[in-house]
C-alpha cells in the first residue's frame, strides 16, 4: 500500500476528467440543475400521456361540458370549446413540440456541422461560397422566411420540421466554421497530418471533438428555439392540422376565448414557456460547466 | 469612409439579387395554378381554353422560367412587383401603404426594449452579484423564453378585458389625438419589444462589465473624476457598441415578430398582410410583401454597419 504522503506533484490530486469536471461544475448552477429537472418531469409526463391522464386529446369532444374552467367536473386544467380536455391536450401536445425541437435540432447541427467543417478546414473558395450562402440565408428574417417557405410547402407537422431544418443550419455552420478554424491551427493537428492521416479522420477524429462544446450548447438552445418557432408557426395556422393537439394551435384556439375562457389560452403558453426556459437554463449552465472561462 | 458606404451599398446588390431568386424560384415551385387562382375556379371546374390562354398570357406565364425572373426584376426595381392574384390591385404600394403601420410598431418595440434595458443591464453590472442583478439576469432569461404572441395575448387579458384599460386591438386613429395612437400602441409594442429587452439587458450587462474592468476606465477613477461621469461617459460610450450591432440584428426578429403580433392585436401591417395572403394563397402579395421586408432588413443592417464606425473611430475600413 502506498503512503499518500509520498505521492507528489500530480500523483496526489484525484483522477479527473473533462466530462468529470463539467458535470461537477454543472451541478453547481442551480437554475440549470432546476432546468434539468423540469424538463425531465415534461418530458417524463409527455412520454407517458396515458398514465396521467384518462381523456383522449383529440376524440373526447363533448359540447355539454365546453369551457370548463380549471378543476371542475375532474377536468384539471378545464376543457376547450369542443369540451376537450386542456391538460389531456398540453400533455399529448408536447410530444409534437418535443419531437420537433428534437428533430430541427438534430438536423440543424448535422447539416450545419458538416458544412462547417468543410468550411473551416478547406477554406479558400470552398469556404467563401459556403459562408455566402451562409449569409444570404441570414440576411432573411428568420420567421419571415420560414413563413414564406411554409406558404409553398403547405400546412404539416413534417413541412415544419423540413422549413424550420432549412433555415436553422446557417448559424450552426458558423459556429462550427469558428471553432474549426482556431484549433486546426495546433500542434496536435499538425502532428496528425503529418503522421499522414486523410482529412476526414483528422476531421472528425482530432477536430470536431475538440469543438462539441459550443455545439453542444447551441443544439440545447437551438431545441428551445425551434419550439417557440413551431409554435408561432402554428399559432398562425400555418403548421399541423388544427384539430390535432399542439401548443401553437392550442394558443390559437384560445385567442378567441381570451374573455369567457382565458385559461384556455393561459396554460399552452405556459406549457412553452416552462419549456422555452429550462433549455434556456440547461444551455446556460452547459455554457458556463464547458468553460469556466466564457462566464459572465 | 465615403468609399466605405459606397462599397457596402454594393454588396449588398448581390445580397438582394440572390434574395430575390430565391423567393421567386421557392414560389415558382409552389403547386396549384396560379392561372386558375386568378380566374377565381377550383381546379375540377372547367375553364374555357381561350380564357385560360389569355390570362396566361397576360401574367406572362407562358416564358421560360429565367426570362420571367429577368423581368420580375426589371420591373422590381421600377417600383412594380405585379398585381394582386385576388383583388388585382398593384402590389407595391398595397404593401408601402401598410409600412408605416409595421414601422411605426417596430421602432415603438425597439424603443421600448432600450428604455428597458440599458438602464436595467447598467445597474446590473454596476452591482454585479447583488440582488438587482440576480433579478434582473433572472428577469432577463424568463424574458427571452417567453413566446411573444401568449405574452401578448396575456397583456390583453390582463390591461384590457379585466383592467379595462388599454384597448385590446387596432391601430390608434392620428386625428382622435396622440393619447389614442400611444394607448394603442402601448400593448403590441410591449409584447413585441420585450425578448428584445431582455436580450439587449444581458448584452448589455456583459459589455458594461467587460468595459468597467479596462485601463481606461481605471485611469478616469485614478483621476478622481466623479464615479457618475467614469460610468456614463467613458464607461456607457464603449459598452453600447456590441449592443448597437445586435440591435441591428435582431431588427430582422423584430420583423418576424412582427407578424405574429400584428396578428394578435389586429394591426393593419405588412406582417398581416403577409398572413392573410397566404391564407389566400395571393403568390404575387406574398413574393413582394417577403422582398420588400428583406430589403428593409438589409438596409438597416448596412445603416447599423455604418453607425458602428461613428460610434467607434477605432474601426477602420480601409482594411477590408
Amino acid at each position: 500500500m502506498i503512503n499518500k504522503q509520498q505521492l507528489i506533484g500530480e500523483e496526489s490530486l484525484p483522477v479527473t476528467s473533462m466530462w468529470k469536471d463539467t458535470v461537477r461544475r454543472y451541478k453547481q448552477n442551480k437554475l440549470a440543475v432546476l432546468g434539468l429537472v423540469i424538463i425531465t418531469i415534461i418530458i417524463i409526463m409527455c412520454i407517458f400521456a396515458p398514465l396521467f391522464t384518462a381523456y383522449d386529446p383529440v376524440l373526447d369532444m363533448n359540447l355539454k361540458d365546453k369551457l370548463l374552467t380549471p378543476g371542475s367536473n375532474n377536468h384539471l386544467l378545464g376543457t376547450d370549446d369542443y369540451g376537450r380536455d386542456i391538460f389531456s391536450r398540453l400533455l399529448y401536445g408536447g410530444r409534437t413540440s418535443l419531437i420537433t425541437g428534437l428533430m430541427v435540432a438534430g438536423i440543424t447541427m448535422i447539416i450545419g456541422v458538416f458544412i462547417g467543417c468543410i468550411s473551416g478546414y478547406f477554406g479558400g473558395w470552398i469556404d467563401n461560397l459556403l459562408m455566402r450562402i451562409v449569409d444570404v440565408v441570414l440576411a432573411f428574417p428568420f420567421l419571415v422566411l420560414a413563413i414564406t417557405i411554409m406558404a409553398v410547402l403547405g400546412p404539416s407537422q413534417r413541412n415544419i420540421i423540413i422549413t424550420l431544418s432549412l433555415v436553422g443550419w446557417p448559424s450552426f455552420a458558423r459556429v462550427t466554421r469558428g471553432q474549426i478554424l482556431s484549433i486546426k491551427e495546433k500542434e496536435y493537428v499538425e502532428a496528425a497530418r503529418s503522421s499522414g492521416f486523410k482529412n476526414g479522420r483528422i476531421i472528425f477524429h482530432h477536430i470536431l471533438p475538440n469543438a462539441l462544446a459550443p455545439i453542444i450548447v447551441t443544439a440545447t438552445m437551438r431545441i428551445g428555439s425551434t419550439i417557440l418557432s413551431a409554435a408561432s408557426l402554428n399559432f398562425l395556422g400555418l403548421g399541423v392540422d388544427a384539430s390535432l393537439p399542439e401548443w401553437g394551435v392550442m394558443l390559437n384556439q384560445g385567442k378567441d376565448y381570451m374573455s369567457l375562457a382565458p385559461h384556455l389560452s393561459f396554460y399552452p403558453g405556459l406549457a412553452i414557456s416552462l419549456t422555452v426556459l429550462s433549455m434556456n437554463w440547461i444551455g446556460d449552465g452547459l455554457r458556463d460547466a464547458f468553460d469556466p472561462q466564457m462566464r459572465k | 469612409m465615403r468609399i466605405y458606404i459606397v462599397k457596402r451599398l454594393l454588396q449588398a446588390v448581390p445580397t438582394l439579387l440572390v434574395i430575390s431568386f430565391l423567393i421567386f424560384s421557392i414560389l415558382y415551385l409552389t403547386p396549384g395554378d396560379p392561372v386558375l387562382l386568378m380566374i377565381g375556379s377550383s381546379e375540377t371546374d372547367s375553364v374555357d381554353p381561350a380564357v385560360y390562354e389569355a390570362v396566361r398570357r397576360d401574367l406572362g406565364l407562358d416564358k421560360p422560367f429565367f426570362v420571367r425572373y429577368v423581368d420580375y426584376i426589371g420591373n422590381a426595381v421600377r417600383g412594380n412587383l405585379g398585381r394582386s392574384y385576388l383583388t388585382n390591385k398593384e402590389v407595391f404600394p398595397t404593401v408601402m401603404a401598410r409600412m408605416p403601420a409595421t414601422l411605426q410598431l417596430t421602432l415603438t418595440a425597439l424603443l421600448v426594449a432600450v428604455l428597458i434595458a440599458i438602464p436595467l443591464g447598467v445597474l446590473a453590472a454596476l452591482k454585479q452579484g447583488s440582488i438587482w442583478d440576480n433579478i434582473a439576469t433572472f428577469m432577463a432569461t424568463i424574458g427571452v423564453s417567453l413566446p411573444r404572441f401568449w405574452f401578448g395575448i396575456i397583456l390583453i387579458i390582463f390591461f384590457s378585458l379585466r383592467l379595462k384599460w388599454l384597448p385590446s386591438f387596432g391601430i390608434g386613429d392620428p386625428s382622435r389625438g396622440i393619447v389614442v395612437v400611444l394607448k394603442h400602441l402601448l400593448l403590441p409594442a410591449l409584447a413585441l419589444g420585450t425578448s428584445l429587452a431582455a436580450m439587449l439587458t444581458r448584452m448589455t450587462r456583459s459589455s458594461m462589465i467587460d468595459v468597467l474592468n479596462q485601463d481606461y476606465v481605471r485611469v478616469a477613477r485614478a483621476k478622481g473624476l466623479k464615479e457618475r461621469i467614469v460610468v456614463y461617459i467613458h464607461a456607457l460610450k464603449n459598452a453600447l457598441i456590441p449592443v448597437v450591432t445586435v440591435l441591428g440584428t435582431q431588427f430582422g426578429a423584430l420583423l418576424g415578430g412582427a407578424v405574429v403580433t400584428e396578428t394578435i392585436f389586429a394591426w393593419p401591417g405588412v406582417g398581416r398582410l403577409a398572413v392573410n395572403s397566404i391564407a389566400r394563397r395571393d403568390f404575387p402579395m406574398i413574393q413582394g410583401n417577403t422582398l420588400i421586408i428583406c430589403t428593409g432588413f438589409i438596409l438597416v443592417n448596412l445603416i447599423v454597419d455604418i453607425l458602428y464606425g461613428v460610434l467607434d473611430p477605432r474601426i477602420t475600413y480601409k482594411k477590408k
